[in-house]
C-alpha cells in the first residue's frame, strides 16, 4: 500500500496506523500516549495530522493507513496547535525542568558543600532520562508557557511499596491503566473521577494492594512522565548500559536486562526497549534484585570464631583455618548443604571438590524433604511454559501467583479470557483469580478426600458435589487438559498422599503437569549431584556421626545443630544463632557468570555484570584456594575451566527416601477451632535469605509470621489491621499480628513462616483466635 | 366499562411530583369519595402537559379546564365550583378552551396554544401506566401496520429515510441513513439503543416524553429493532429519571403480557426484548460510543471512531442509537406514512421539534411545533414573552453546548439548515432566555463551571482546555482580568473545537465564541468595573 508523508512516498502493510507507518520509516511525530503495545487512546492529541480529503484533523495514532493516502505531519498550522496542546499540558504539569534558563547547568550544579547538605535545582521528578514530555518539548522548542499555570495538590503517594506516585506530573494519557488492563491483564488501576479532577488509582481509594496490584512494575516502565517512579531508581540517574541477564529469583529463569551505572547495578528491566518495556517480570525480577545485590547485609569479608568471639580475618587466613578443619576430619564425617541458587557451574564445583577431594557423599540441600521429592517427581510429564498455549482446559492446583511466576500467571489469564475454562483450586485468592471459571475451596481440613473425590468422579460418575462434577465433565471434555501445580502443596502435611492422587488423575485424563518451584536452579542441581535426602542427613546430624558442616549459600537449621565446626560459604551472613566456626562471602547472581537449568533440562546462561562488594569471590575460586590449601589433587575449579564438564543435556535423579507413617490428625475445623490455619513456606527465599525479611516494600506484601485473615471475618471479631491474636490449636498456641487481606477467603487463616518447620501441626490446622489483651 | 360525567386528569411528572401531586391526589380521592361522586367522576393520572413551574396542575374534562398551582386549599375549591355546581372556579388560576389563558392580554399566547403534536400527542391525554388507555387512543398501530401487511425491513427503513426525519439529538444526522448502515453491517446479532440520557442542563424533553407516553418509545423501539435487525434493545436512561425508568419498565412489562414484546411478536417470526439500564450521571455518556461504553460496565469514554457504532458498536457487535425524540415520531410515520409527516416542517428539516422554553419568559415549559418556527414567535407567542415585561436581551439555543443568539437573530427560524446559516444549532432544543438584567459573563460562567465538570478526562485538549476557561473566566468576573484574556478564551475554544476527541470538547466554541462576540461589552464591563 503507498502512502505519501510529507511528500514522501513509502510503503507499508495494510491496516496499520499513520503513526506505525510514520514510525517505521523514522518519520517523527511528536506522541504521549501512543505506545506501541497498546491500543489506540487518542487522548493526548499531540499526533494530530492532516489527511487530504478528510477533514479536521485526525490524529496518527488512531487513523489506519489507507491506499494513495496523502499525509502532512509537519506543516506550520499543525506545529503551531502542537504548540497550543503542549502548553495547555504544560500548564498543569511542574515543568520548571523544561523551560528554565538554567536548565544546561542544572545538574551539575545541583549539589552543593556547605556547613549543611543542601541541593539546589528543583526536585520534582527522578529526571532519569525517561520524559518522553521532555523530548516533545525540545522538538516543539517551547520555552514560555502563555496559559496561567496552576499547581493541582494532589499528595505524593509514597506510602506503597516499591514505587512512588506523584500524580501532580500526570498528563493522564493512562498509558499505566491500559498496560496494567491489556498488558497485564490485572486492571489494578483505573481513570477515576472525571475532568481536571481526574486521577489514577485503584477503584474506590483502596491501597495498591488491597486491590490486587502485583507490582510488576509495567506502569512505571511506560509512564511517559516522572509522575510514576520506582523509590529504588529515583534519584539513580540515567544508566550508563544496559546488560542482557536472567532473574535467579525462580525457577523460570526470566530473562531481564541489568541497568547499570558506575559498575553499580541500578535496577532491572523486562527486555526490550527500556522505556517502553511492559510487564512481563513479576515484582522480585523487577524491583527485588536490586535491593538483594546491593543489600548492605552483604557478606564482604571472612569472618572467623576465635574464642573470644567473631573477627574479621584475611582470606589468606580463612584458607588456612578451613583447610585445618577439613584436613582434620573424615570424609565420612562431613555433611554439605547446597542452595538450590547456585549455578550449574558452582554445583559442579562443589561437586568435585566434596566428592573427589573431602571424599563425602553427605550432600544435600535444605529443601530436599520428602515432600519436595514426591512434588518434583511429577516433573516427568511436565511441560514447558509455551505449551500452555495449546492447552484447552487449565486445572491450578495451590498456586498462588501473587507476586511469582508473571509469565505462567500471564498466560493462564491470557488464555483464560480467550475462553479456556480455568479451573483454580486451593484457598488463595492471587492475580489469576478473576479470570478464574470457578475457583474451587477444597474441603476444608479434608483435602485428600476432595482429590480423592475427582478421581472417584473421574473413573465413575458418582454424586460428587457440582463443582467437581464441573470440573471433571471440563477436563473430559478437552482433548488437552493442564494441571498446574503450586510449591504450596509441599507444605501439607497430607502432600505426599495428595500428590499421588493427583498423579493418578493426571493418568487418568491424559492431563499434562507444568510444576512450578520458587527455586532457579533445583534441577540442575539433582541432575549434577547424587544428593541424599534432608531427613536422612538431619538423622546423621542427630546420631552425631556428622563432625563438619560445610553449608552453601544455604539455611538449613533454626538452631545450631550437635556437629563440632560449620563453615558457611554465602553471599550473606550466617544467621547469629548458627555460631559459624568460618564464614567465608561469596559471590552472587549478578557477579559471576554461570547457567541455571530449567524443568526440561534446557540450559541458560547468564554473565557477570559487576564485581562482588568488599573481599567476597566467587565459590569457584573459594574451592580453589581450599584444595590449594590442602593440596590432595590439581584440579581447576574455576568458570572456564568448569564450564566445559557440564554435560549438554541434565536428567534429574532424585535421592531415596524412607517414607515414614503420618503422626498428625487430621481434622476438619469444629466448633471448638472453627477456624482452618494454612502455613505456608514463603517461597520469596534466596541463598540464605528470605526476601520478605531483608526488603522493606517485600515484607509489606509478603509478610512473614503474621496471621492473614478476611476483612468479612475480621469485622464479624471486630479485629483490625495490626492487632495482635492469640492463636490456639489443640496442642499449640502463639500470639501473631493481624493482616486483614481479601486473598484468603471466609473461615481460614493464612500464615506465611520461612522456618524450616511449620508451628501448628499438622497443616492446615483446626485454629480458634481471640484478641491477645481481652 | 362504566361511564363517568366527568374526568380529572392528574399530570404526574417529576415537577409536579416535586410540588406535591400525589398528596394533591390523595386528597382529591379523598374528597371524592366524601362527596360521593365516585361513581360519576374518574381520576387519571396522565404525563405532562408540557406546562412547568405552575405547581400541581389538573385538567377537568370534557370541560377541557386546566387548573394550574392546585394546592389542598382551592381544591376544595375546585370541587365545591367546577366538578359539583358545573362552573369553573374563577378564583383558581387556570385556562379553557382550546387550552388558551383566560388572561385576555396574552390572545393567542401561552404554552397551551394550539400546537401541532406528533411526539407529544397523547401526553397528558392517557394514563401512562395504562396499555389499554394507550391502545384505546391508538397505541402500537405502527407495529400492527407493519407486521399485518407484512412490510419488510428494508420498506421501512425506506419509509423512514423518505420522511426526511433527522436525529432530535442534536448532530441532525437522517434517521433512515443510520438505519440503513445498521441494516447492511455485517453481523447476526445487533443492537438498538435508545438514547435517553438527558444529561443537557435545560433540557428535560425527553423525559417529559418518557412520563407521559412510555409505550410510544417502546412501539418506536419494535420498529426500530425490527429495521435494523436487532432482537435486542437497550433503553439507556439518566439515572436521576426515577418516574421515567418506573413508567417505562411498567410499560415493557406491559407489552411482555400483550405479546408486544418477547418472543414472536403478534405470532409473527421476530422477536424482540427490551431492557432498561440506568445512566450514573455523566454528561459525555450521553455521547453515543461513551453511551455504548457505559453499557457495557465500562467507564463511560467516547470512542474512537471508525469504525462506527453502526458496525462495531455494543460489545463490537453492530447497534444503532437513537435519541427517544427521534424514536417517538416513527410510530405515526409507520402509521400515517412518510408523505403525511413530510407535510410539516421545512424541506429539509420535516416533522415537528420539541423545544424547552425556560428561563425569564411568562410560561416556561415544553412544546411542539413545526420545524421552522421563527424563535420570536416561540419565545413571545408560546413563550408569552418576557418575564415582567422586560427588554429581550439573548437566548442560549440548543443547551449548555448552544448559542448565544442576540435581538437581531430573533428571527431565525427554528430549524437545521436556518440555523446553521447563523452560525447556531439545534442541539437538544432547548431555549434559555434572557432579559436585559442578565449578565452573560455570569451565564457562560455557568455553562464553563458545567463542562469544566463533566469533560470525561480522556483527552487532554479538552481536560485542561475546560479548567483553563474557568480560570479565565473566573478572572474575568473578579476584575482580575485584561482583554488580551477575553481573545485568549475564544483562541481556547478553537483549539478545543480542531482537536478535542469528541463532540463534548469541540461543541464548546459556540457558546464561548457566540458571547464574546455578540456580548463583548459585558465582558469588558466586569474586567473595567473592578479595574477603576
Amino acid at each position: 500500500m503507498k502512502v505519501t508523508i510529507d511528500n514522501q512516498e513509502i510503503y507499508v502493510k495494510e491496516g496499520i496506523t499513520i503513526l506505525d507507518a510514520a514510525q517505521e520509516h523514522n518519520i517523527y511525530i511528536p506522541h504521549l500516549c501512543s505506545h506501541l503495545e497498546l491500543s489506540p487512546y487518542g487522548g493526548c492529541r499531540l499526533c494530530i495530522i492532516e489527511v487530504e480529503g478528510m477533514k479536521g484533523y485526525p490524529t496518527a495514532c488512531t487513523t489506519k493507513v489507507e491506499d494513495k493516502m496523502v499525509i502532512r505531519t509537519h506543516t506550520k498550522t499543525l506545529q503551531q496547535m502542537r504548540r497550543e496542546i503542549l502548553q495547555l499540558i504544560l500548564s498543569e504539569h511542574p515543568s520548571a525542568c523544561l523551560i528554565c534558563d538554567e536548565q544546561e547547568e542544572c545538574s551539575s550544579f545541583q549539589q552543593t558543600i556547605r556547613k549543611v547538605g543542601a541541593t539546589t535545582g528543583c526536585r520534582w521528578c527522578p529526571k532519569d532520562g525517561d520524559c518522553e514530555l521532555q523530548k516533545v518539548v525540545d522538538y516543539l522548542e517551547i520555552d514560555k508557557i502563555t496559559f496561567p499555570v496552576y499547581y493541582r495538590q494532589l499528595p505524593i503517594e509514597n506510602h506503597e511499596p516499591f514505587y512512588d506516585r506523584d500524580y501532580n506530573l500526570c498528563i493522564y494519557c493512562a498509558r499505566c491503566v491500559r498496560i496494567c488492563e491489556e498488558h497485564r491483564k490485572s486492571s489494578v488501576i483505573s481513570l477515576r473521577q472525571r475532568g481536571r479532577f481526574s486521577t489514577i488509582g485503584p477503584a474506590f481509594n483502596m491501597s495498591h494492594i488491597d486491590a490486587g496490584c502485583e507490582f510488576c512494575g509495567a506502569c512505571v516502565s511506560v509512564c511517559p512522565t516522572g509522575a510514576l517512579s520506582e523509590k529504588g531508581r529515583k534519584w539513580g540517574g540515567i544508566p550508563d548500559s544496559y546488560n542482557a541477564s536472567i532473574c535467579p529469583l525462580c525457577d523460570l529463569n526470566c530473562d531481564i536486562q541489568v541497568l547499570m551505572k558506575k559498575g553499580k547495578v541500578i535496577g532491572t528491566l523486562p527486555p526490550g526497549d527500556p522505556h517502553q518495556s511492559g510487564g512481563e517480570l513479576c515484582v522480585k525480577g523487577r524491583f527485588c534484585l536490586t535491593h538483594i545485590i546491593n543489600s548492605p547485609d552483604r557478606l564482604k569479608e571472612p569472618e572467623y570464631l576465635f574464642d573470644e568471639g567473631i573477627g574479621i580475618v584475611s582470606w589468606d587466613e580463612a584458607v588456612k583455618q578451613a583447610g585445618k578443619m577439613l584436613k582434620d576430619v573424615n570424609g565420612k564425617r562431613v555433611a554439605v548443604y547446597l542452595s538450590p541458587n547456585l549455578t550449574l557451574e558452582e554445583i559442579l564445583a562443589a561437586k568435585l571438590f566434596f566428592k573427589d577431594i573431602i571424599n563425602t557423599s553427605n550432600i544435600t540441600s535444605s529443601i530436599l524433604n520428602s515432600n519436595l521429592i514426591s512434588y518434583i517427581s511429577l516433573s516427568e510429564e511436565s511441560i514447558s511454559l509455551k505449551e500452555i498455549e495449546k492447552s484447552d482446559c487449565i486445572i491450578s492446583v495451590f498456586l498462588n501467583g501473587n507476586y511469582n511466576y508473571a509469565p505462567l500467571t500471564l498466560s493462564i489469564k491470557q488464555k483464560a479470557e480467550k475462553g479456556t475454562p480455568y479451573f483454580q483450586i486451593g484457598w488463595i485468592k492471587d492475580t489469576t483469580s478473576r479470570y478464574a471459571y470457578q475457583q474451587i475451596i477444597p474441603f476444608p481440613g479434608r483435602e485428600k478426600t476432595f482429590f480423592n473425590k475427582i478421581a472417584q468422579s473421574i473413573e465413575n460418575a458418582d454424586n460428587s458435589s457440582p463443582e467437581i462434577k464441573e470440573l471433571v465433565k471440563k477436563i473430559k471434555i478437552s482433548s488437552n487438559p493442564i494441571f498446574i501445580l503450586g510449591p504450596d502443596i509441599m507444605g501439607l502435611t497430607e502432600a505426599d498422599g495428595i500428590l499421588k492422587i493427583i498423579k493418578k488423575i493426571i493418568t487418568l485424563t491424559g492431563s499434562k503437569i507444568f510444576l512450578t518451584n520458587p527455586y532457579s536452579n533445583l534441577i540442575g542441581l539433582l541432575s549434577l549431584i547424587d544428593t541424599k535426602s534432608n531427613e536422612e542427613i538431619n538423622e546423621l546430624i542427630s546420631q552425631k556421626k556428622i563432625d563438619l558442616l560445610y553449608i552453601i549459600g544455604d539455611n538449613p537449621f533454626q538452631k545450631r545443630p550437635p556437629v563440632n565446626s560449620i563453615i558457611c560459604q554465602s553471599p550473606f551472613p550466617a544467621p547469629d544463632y548458627l555460631n559459624a566456626d568460618l564464614a567465608l562471602p561469596s559471590a552472587m547472581w549478578g557477579e559471576i557468570s554461570g547457567s541455571f537449568a530449567d524443568i526440561k533440562g534446557n540450559i541458560k546462561k547468564f554473565k557477570a555484570v559487576t564485581n562482588p562488594p568488599g573481599k567476597a569471590i566467587q565459590n569457584n575460586e573459594i574451592f580453589d584456594r581450599i584444595n590449594k590449601e590442602i593440596g590432595k589433587k590439581d584440579i581447576k575449579f574455576t568458570y572456564k575451566g568448569i564450564s566445559k564438564l557440564i554435560p549438554k543435556k541434565l536428567e534429574m535423579r532424585f535421592p531415596f527416601v524412607k517414607r515414614k507413617p503420618l503422626k498428625a490428625k487430621i481434622s476438619p475445623p469444629n466448633t471448638s477451632f472453627p477456624l482452618l490455619l494454612i502455613q505456608e513456606k514463603n517461597p520469596h527465599i534466596f541463598y540464605n535469605i528470605s526476601l520478605s525479611n531483608n526488603i522493606r516494600d517485600m515484607r509489606e506484601i509478603v509478610t512473614e509470621d503474621a496471621i492473614i485473615m478476611n476483612p468479612t471475618d475480621a469485622l464479624k471479631m471486630e479485629i483490625q489491621n495490626g492487632d495482635s491474636i492469640f492463636v490456639k490449636s489443640d496442642i499449640y498456641e502463639k500470639i501473631y499480628p493481624i493482616i486483614v487481606r481479601k486473598i484468603i477467603p471466609q473461615n481460614f487463616l493464612l500464615l506465611i513462616t520461612s522456618s524450616r518447620t511449620f508451628d501448628f501441626n499438622p497443616n492446615p490446622c483446626p485454629v480458634h483466635i481471640r484478641r491477645n489483651n481481652v | 366499562m362504566s361511564i363517568y360525567r366527568a374526568h380529572i386528569l392528574l399530570p404526574i411528572d417529576e415537577g409536579t411530583i416535586q410540588s406535591g401531586a400525589i398528596e394533591i391526589k390523595k386528597e382529591l380521592e379523598k374528597r371524592i369519595e366524601e362527596e360521593n361522586l365516585k361513581e360519576e367522576i374518574k381520576i387519571l393520572e396522565t404525563g405532562t402537559i408540557g406546562v412547568i413551574g405552575k405547581g400541581v396542575m389538573i385538567v377537568v374534562y370534557p370541560d377541557k379546564v386546566t387548573y394550574y398551582n392546585v394546592t389542598k386549599t382551592n381544591l376544595n375549591n375546585i370541587i365545591q365550583e367546577h366538578i359539583i355546581k358545573g362552573r369553573i372556579a374563577e378564583e383558581v388560576e387556570h385556562s379553557y378552551e382550546g387550552h388558551k389563558p383566560v388572561e385576555k392580554e396574552y390572545k393567542n399566547v401561552g404554552l397551551t396554544r394550539e400546537q401541532q403534536r406528533i411526539v407529544l400527542d397523547k401526553c397528558w391525554k392517557i394514563d401512562p401506566e395504562s396499555i389499554d388507555d394507550v391502545l384505546a387512543y391508538g397505541g402500537y398501530r405502527g407495529v400492527e401496520k407493519i407486521f399485518s401487511e407484512s412490510i419488510s425491513p428494508e420498506a421501512v427503513i425506506e419509509e423512514i429515510k423518505n420522511s426526511g426525519l433527522r436525529g432530535r439529538g442534536g448532530a441532525g444526522f437522517p434517521t433512515g441513513l443510520k438505519w440503513s448502515f445498521t441494516r447492511a453491517a455485517k453481523g447476526e446479532e445487533k443492537f438498538m439503543i435508545c438514547n435517553a440520557d438527558e444529561g443537557e442542563p435545560g433540557t428535560f424533553k425527553d423525559r417529559l416524553i418518557m412520563e407521559g407516553d412510555p409505550h410510544k418509545l417502546i412501539e418506536a423501539m419494535i420498529i426500530a429493532g425490527y429495521a435494523v435487525g436487532a432482537n435486542k434493545g437497550y433503553i439507556y436512561i439518566r439515572g436521576e429519571y426515577e418516574l421515567s425508568i418506573k413508567r417505562i419498565q411498567k410499560a415493557i412489562d406491559q407489552a411482555l403480557e400483550y405479546n408486544l414484546l418477547g418472543k414472536n411478536i403478534l405470532e409473527t417470526n421476530f422477536s424482540f426484548y427490551l431492557e432498561i439500564k440506568k445512566g450514573a450521571g455523566a454528561y459525555v455518556c450521553g455521547e453515543e460510543t461513551a453511551l455504548i461504553d457505559s453499557l457495557e460496565g465500562k467507564r463511560g469514554y467516547p470512542r474512537i471512531k471508525p469504525p462506527f457504532p453502526a458496525n462495531k458498536g455494543l460489545w463490537q457487535k453492530p447497534t444503532c442509537v437513537n435519541n427517544v425524540e427521534t424514536l417517538a415520531n416513527i410510530p405515526e410515520i409507520i402509521y400515517k406514512g412518510s408523505n403525511w409527516f413530510k407535510k410539516f416542517g421545512t424541506e429539509k428539516s420535516t416533522g415537528t421539534k420539541v423545544f424547552t422554553i425556560l428561563g425569564h419568559v411568562e410560561y416556561p415549559g415544553l412544546i411542539e411545533v413545526e420545524m421552522g418556527t421563527p424563535l420570536r414567535e416561540i419565545i413571545f407567542s408560546y413563550g408569552g414573552g418576557i418575564k415582567g415585561g422586560k427588554r429581550f436581551k439573548a437566548a442560549l439555543v440548543g443547551g449548555s453546548a448552544g448559542v448565544f443568539l442576540p435581538e437581531r437573530l430573533l428571527d431565525v427560524k427554528m430549524d437545521f439548515e436556518s440555523l446553521d446559516e447563523s452560525k447556531a444549532v439545534l442541539g437538544s432544543g432547548a431555549i434559555l432566555v434572557m432579559d436585559e438584567d442578565t449578565d452573560i459573563v455570569d451565564m457562560l460562567f455557568s455553562i464553563l463551571k458545567f463542562f469544566a465538570h463533566e469533560s470525561c478526562g480522556q483527552c487532554s485538549v479538552c481536560r485542561i482546555g475546560t479548567h483553563q476557561l474557568l480560570n479565565l473566566i473566573y478572572g474575568i468576573r473578579r476584575g482580575q482580568a485584561q482583554e488580551k484574556d477575553i481573545d485568549q478564551m475564544v483562541k481556547i475554544a478553537e483549539t478545543m473545537f480542531d482537536m478535542s476527541l469528541c463532540p463534548l470538547g469541540q461543541s464548546l466554541i459556540m457558546p464561548v465564541k457566540s458571547a464574546v462576540e455578540n456580548f463583548r461589552q459585558d465582558f469588558l464591563n466586569k474586567i473595567q468595573n473592578k479595574n477603576n
